[in-house]
C-alpha cells in the first residue's frame, strides 16, 4: 500500500500547514449585525405567536363571561349589565399581561447585550436629523469590476471598482446610503422624500438628479460632480449647504475650504463610459482623469495647468495619450518610474 | 469556548451566542474562503452558517467537539452555496474515467507558507478544489465526500488525485521556476 501511505503523508503535511488559522476582517461586524437582524427577527416572530395565543385566549374569557353575563342580565335587570362586562374584561387583562411582560423584557436585554438593536433603528426613523446607522443595512461591493445596482426606489447607482455603498435597512423611508469609493447616482425624483449620500465625513441631499460621488480614502479630497439637476452638500463648513448645479464640481479637501468650478462632467465619468472625449477641457482636468482611468500619475508645471485640450482619447493607451496631448500643445513629456510629468510654455 | 456559553446560547441568551460567534468566526473565515472566491460570498455564507447554529445549538449534545460541529454547519453552508451557483456537476461526469496517472514526486511542504498553498488551491479546477478540501483539510472520508456532493466513491478519490498531482506539480514548478506547460496554463488564466 505504498500509494496510500504517501496519501497519508501529503495529506498530514497539509493539514500542518492549516492548522490554526485565523483571519479577522473589518466587516466581521457586518456579518454579525445580519446574523442577528435574522436571529432576533425569527425571535420576535416567536413571542407575536404567543402574543396571538393569549389574546385569543383572553378574547374568549371575555366573550364567554359576556355571554354568560348577558344571559345573567337577560334574567334579570338590564341596568347593570355594562359595568359588569367591564368588571370582567378588567380581571381577564391581568392573565395575560404578565407574561407578555417577560417576553418584552427579555427582547429589551437581548437587545441592550448587542450593539445594534432594532430599537434604535426604529427610533432613527422617528427623527431622521440623527445619524444614520449602516452597520444594519445591506451593503453592495464592486471589487474589480463595476456594478450597476438598482435600488428598491427606483434609483439606479453604478459603482466603480473598489468601493463599498451601504444601505439603511429603513432605505424606503429615509433614502440614506453611504459611499466609500467612487459612485455614479441616477436618483429617481420625489420631492417628500429627499435622497441623501454620506461620503467620509460629508452628506450631500438631492431630490431627483444624476451625480458621482467620489471618495476614494487614498485621496486627500472628495469630489461631487453633478451631470444633471442640483445637488446640496454638506461640507461642514458651510452650514446651509453649498448649491452644487448641472456642469459643476464640488472638491472637498481634508484641510481649507471647498472649490466650486465650472467641468465637463461627461469627462469625470469616463471610469463608467469608457469615453475619454474632450471639448476644450484645462489640461489639469485632463491630467486627473487620466490619472485615474489609467493607473499612471501625471503631473503638469504649473504654467501649462490651464492650457486646453480638445480631442477623443478614448481607447488609446496613456503613452499614446499623452503623445498626443504633449505633440497638440508643443509640450515635452518626462517619464520616470511610472510618472509622467508635462512640461512647457504658458499657453496665456 | 466554555461549556455554559452553548449551553446559556442554547436557551436562547444572544450574549452568550455573541461569544461563540466571536471566537468562531474568525476562525471559520479561512475554512470558508477555500470554497469561494471573494469575501464577498464567504460573508454571505458565514452569515447563513451562524444564523443555522443559532437555530440548531441546543440539538448539540455536547459529543464530541463543539469546533468540529460549528466547523461541519459551515462547510456544510458553503457546499450548499457551491452547488447551487456551480456548474460542478457537469465538470465531474465528464472526468470521471480514472485515468492511470502517474504519481508525482513526494514534496516537502516546510518551507511553503500557507498562504502561497491557498493560492495554489484557488487555482485548481472547482471539482478539484472541493474534494481537495474536503479530504485533506476537512478530513473526511471519501465515502462522505461522495454522499456529500451526490457524486461516487471513485470520482472522489480520482478527483482527489489529480487534485493532488496538479498542486505538486505547481508546487515543485512554483520553486523552481519550471516552465512546464501546466504553470504556463495556470499563468495565463
Amino acid at each position: 500500500m505504498k500509494n496510500s501511505k504517501e496519501t497519508d503523508l501529503f495529506k498530514e503535511s497539509m493539514r500542518e500547514k492549516f492548522r490554526d488559522e485565523y483571519l479577522l476582517t473589518d466587516h466581521d461586524h457586518d456579518v454579525w449585525s445580519k446574523v442577528y437582524q435574522e436571529i432576533s427577527d425569527s425571535k420576535s416572530l416567536q413571542v407575536n405567536n404567543k402574543f396571538k395565543w393569549y389574546y385569543a385566549a383572553a378574547a374568549i374569557l371575555v366573550f364567554a363571561s359576556a355571554l354568560t353575563v348577558t344571559i345573567f342580565v337577560l334574567k334579570q335587570n338590564q341596568n347593570s349589565s355594562t359595568s359588569q362586562i367591564a368588571a370582567q374584561t378588567e380581571n381577564s387583562a391581568p392573565a395575560q399581561s404578565p407574561l407578555n411582560k417577560d417576553e418584552i423584557k427579555q427582547e429589551q436585554s437581548a437587545s441592550e447585550s448587542s450593539l445594534n438593536s432594532n430599537k434604535k433603528a426604529i427610533n432613527k426613523t422617528a427623527k431622521p436629523a440623527d445619524k444614520p446607522d449602516f452597520a444594519n443595512g445591506l451593503k453592495y461591493r464592486a471589487e474589480e469590476k463595476s456594478i450597476v445596482q438598482n435600488l428598491e426606489d427606483g434609483s439606479v447607482v453604478t459603482l466603480n471598482t473598489a468601493t463599498d455603498l451601504k444601505k439603511e435597512n429603513t432605505f424606503l423611508n429615509n433614502r440614506n446610503v453611504l459611499v466609500d469609493g467612487e459612485a455614479f447616482f441616477e436618483v429617481s425624483s420625489d420631492k417628500n422624500n429627499p435622497f441623501t449620500v454620506y461620503f467620509g465625513q460629508y452628506k450631500l441631499v438631492v431630490v431627483g438628479t444624476k451625480f458621482n460621488v467620489r471618495n476614494r480614502r487614498d485621496e486627500h479630497y472628495s469630489e461631487i460632480t453633478v451631470q444633471e439637476g442640483i445637488v446640496k452638500v454638506y461640507d461642514n463648513i458651510t452650514a446651509d449647504g453649498i448649491l452644487v448645479t448641472k456642469g459643476q464640481q464640488l472638491t472637498i479637501p481634508v484641510e481649507g475650504n471647498s472649490i466650486l468650478k465650472q467641468v465637463d462632467a461627461e469627462n469625470f465619468l469616463s471610469w463608467k463610459t469608457g469615453k475619454l472625449d474632450f471639448r476644450k477641457t484645462r489640461l489639469e482636468d485632463i491630467a486627473l482623469i487620466l490619472s485615474r482611468t489609467k493607473e499612471t500619475q501625471i503631473t503638469l508645471d504649473n504654467n501649462v495647468k490651464k492650457c486646453k485640450f480638445t480631442g477623443d482619447l478614448s481607447g488609446l493607451s496613456i503613452e499614446e495619450a499623452v503623445q498626443v496631448i504633449a505633440l497638440t500643445n508643443s509640450l515635452k513629456a518626462e517619464k520616470t518610474e511610472g510618472k509622467i510629468h508635462l512640461t512647457g510654455n504658458s499657453c496665456e | 469556548m466554555e461549556k455554559s456559553d452553548v449551553a446559556k446560547a442554547a436557551e436562547g441568551d444572544l450574549k452568550a451566542f455573541k461569544k461563540i460567534f466571536d471566537y468562531y468566526l474568525p476562525r471559520m473565515r479561512p475554512v470558508c474562503l477555500r470554497y469561494v472566491h471573494t469575501a464577498f460570498e464567504a460573508d454571505d455564507i458565514l452569515q447563513e452558517a451562524f444564523v443555522k447554529i443559532f437555530h440548531n445549538i441546543k440539538n448539540f449534545k455536547f459529543e464530541g467537539s463543539f469546533e468540529g460541529w460549528v466547523r461541519r454547519i459551515v462547510v456544510n453552508t458553503a457546499l450548499d452555496h457551491f452547488k447551487r451557483n456551480s456548474t460542478f456537476y457537469s465538470h465531474l461526469n465528464i472526468d470521471q474515467i480514472n485515468e492511470n496517472e502517474t504519481e508525482s514526486e513526494e514534496i516537502d511542504l516546510s518551507g511553503a507558507e500557507p498562504s502561497e498553498l491557498i493560492l495554489l488551491i484557488n487555482k485548481l479546477p472547482e471539482g478539484y478544489r472541493m474534494v481537495f478540501n474536503l479530504y485533506v483539510l476537512e478530513d473526511y472520508s471519501h465515502r462522505e465526500i461522495a454522499e456529500l456532493l451526490g457524486i461516487s466513491e471513485g470520482t472522489s478519490r480520482s478527483q482527489y488525485s489529480k487534485a493532488k498531482n496538479s498542486l505538486k506539480k505547481m508546487i515543485v514548478g512554483q520553486r523552481f521556476g519550471f516552465k512546464s506547460t501546466l504553470i504556463n496554463r495556470f499563468n495565463s488564466k
